[in-house]
């Protein structure tokens, strides 16, 4: 399922490093990054002579801080909306707004850049007239084969590695991205009911990767709501006692994931 | 073609050395690895902050007559942390350890040239100043990958007609994605 993420106008914090967007995957699932790019203007008459900023993005699993949640949008409405766990915090809450201190704003500890580019500048300083060409830079190297954040693990873009004088508050950033995570719940699998006594029946069934748990019914009767225990042997299971000895009893499970 | 994975690196940014050539990113696989290295694709973005009224720095790859030595061992980054990681004999490395930093020099001598583009300059201190991606390989390798053997590298270079012409005002980034091949 894919959706799409956009940044509100951020500005330079006039510092070195920055962070401009984070995706955060504290979901069950992978995440597979589709799209990224970074259109930035400077919107300043005055010159930067230092060297261009450098936009860069980064793996990383570091805890997150600060920052402001983005609006998600479905490619499709009629696509399940995104699991819970999966996030798209921002720099500030609002175009040109006030920034946010969003963290982590460099690579730390082992991570390493996945892939930067230097964006543009302008050498002297406008005074009358002229074009100002925004252009489009896409600091990973998408389309090569698909970039997957893993459970437990962020993508951060920012802006790092220059001088402050190369992203001063007049720079303006805005950060597009498309990621797809497969929202889709599939039902339980390889239910077993197993005799334990003439009262007990065992009903066990292997576990769903997304699920947070499973509604279970005995002849259409509920008899356990999001029921989400510890494995045993790899698998769900549920002991249902005070059952009548030579009697048939049916069973059904069904996944059950909660949703923002 | 089964790919085991699919990696980057990316340089620091690197200045110029005002000598030419200047090697400034080299990847290599080593003698006795069992896998292929396809470089998919490998570029150089740059910025220049002075003028230059010679010919721009060319950008120049070849392959290595020997392995390269030297310079600064750069991370890789997989595409994906669930497969495969990169062997130890896939090497990528840097022209410094840090972003605007000391060089590091690359050891290594090329062979023939085997693709070359010009890189940017600014003929008067006027204007906006646009980078964009310079190709290191042709566009053809990203469906027609360059295929690294064991004992086999490549060398991306700084070279131009003059020295002057690689100024340490120049800055320069190399990425680069290759898969890993069994």
């Amino acid at each position: 399922v894919p959706f799409v993420a956009s940044s509100f106008r951020t500005p330079g914090n006039g510092a070195v490093t920055q962070a401009l967007l984070v995706l955060v995957n504290d979901s069950l699932i992978p995440v597979y990054v589709r799209g990224l790019s970074v259109v930035m203007d400077r919107d300043t008459t005055t010159a930067q002579t230092v060297v261009a900023a450098q936009l860069r993005a980064w793996r990383t699993t570091e805890a997150v801080t600060g920052g402001t949640a983005l609006a998600t949008a479905l490619v499709d409405t009629n696509d399940p909306v995104l699991l819970s766990g999966i996030s798209v915090l921002g720099a500030n809450a609002s175009d040109g707004g006030t920034l946010t201190n969003l963290d982590p704003d460099a690579p730390g500890g082992s991570d390493a850049v996945a892939g930067q580019v230097l964006a543009h500048r302008m050498q002297t300083t406008a005074t009358t007239g002229g074009q100002v060409l925004t252009d489009v830079h896409r600091p990973l190297p998408l389309g090569l084969g698909t970039f997957v954040i893993r459970p437990g693990e962020r993508l951060a873009i920012g802006v790092a590695g220059a001088t402050t004088a190369s992203n001063p508050t007049t720079n303006q950033y805005v950060v597009n991205l498309i990621f797809e995570a497969d929202s889709s719940l599939l039902p339980p699998s390889d239910l077993m009911v197993t005799p334990m006594s003439t009262t007990q029946l065992e009903v066990s069934w292997l576990p769903v990767a997304i699920a947070t748990g499973y509604d279970l019914r005995r002849d259409n009767v509920i008899i356990a709501t999001d029921y989400n225990p510890a494995l045993i042997g790899g698998r769900i299971v549920y002991v249902d006692g005070g059952r009548t000895s030579a009697t048939q009893y049916t069973y059904e499970v069904r996944s059950v994931q909660s949703a923002t | 073609v089964p790919i085991d994975n699919t990696f980057v690196a990316s340089s620091f940014r690197t200045l110029g050395t005002a000598a030419i050539p200047q090697n400034i990113f080299s990847i290599e696989n080593q003698a006795g690895s069992a896998k292929q290295l396809h470089i998919r694709r490998l570029s150089v973005v740059m910025d220049a902050t002075a003028v230059l009224t010679a010919v721009a720095v060319q950008v120049r790859t070849s392959r290595l007559t020997s392995l390269p030595s030297g310079g600064t061992t750069l991370t890789k980054v997989a595409f994906d942390t669930g497969s495969p990681a990169s062997i130890s004999q896939a090497v990528c490395r840097g022209a410094t350890a840090s972003d605007g930093g000391t060089a590091t020099a690359i050891t290594g001598t090329a062979t023939s040239i085997f693709y070359e583009s010009l890189g940017q300059r600014m003929h008067t201190a006027v204007g906006q100043i646009l980078t964009d991606l310079i190709p290191a390989v042709p566009l053809y390798a990203e469906t027609q990958p360059i295929i690294l053997r064991a004992g086999q590298a490549l060398l991306v270079q700084i070279n131009a007609s003059a020295s002057s012409s690689n100024a340490a005002t120049n800055h320069y980034i190399v990425n680069c994605t290759w898969d890993e091949v069994s």
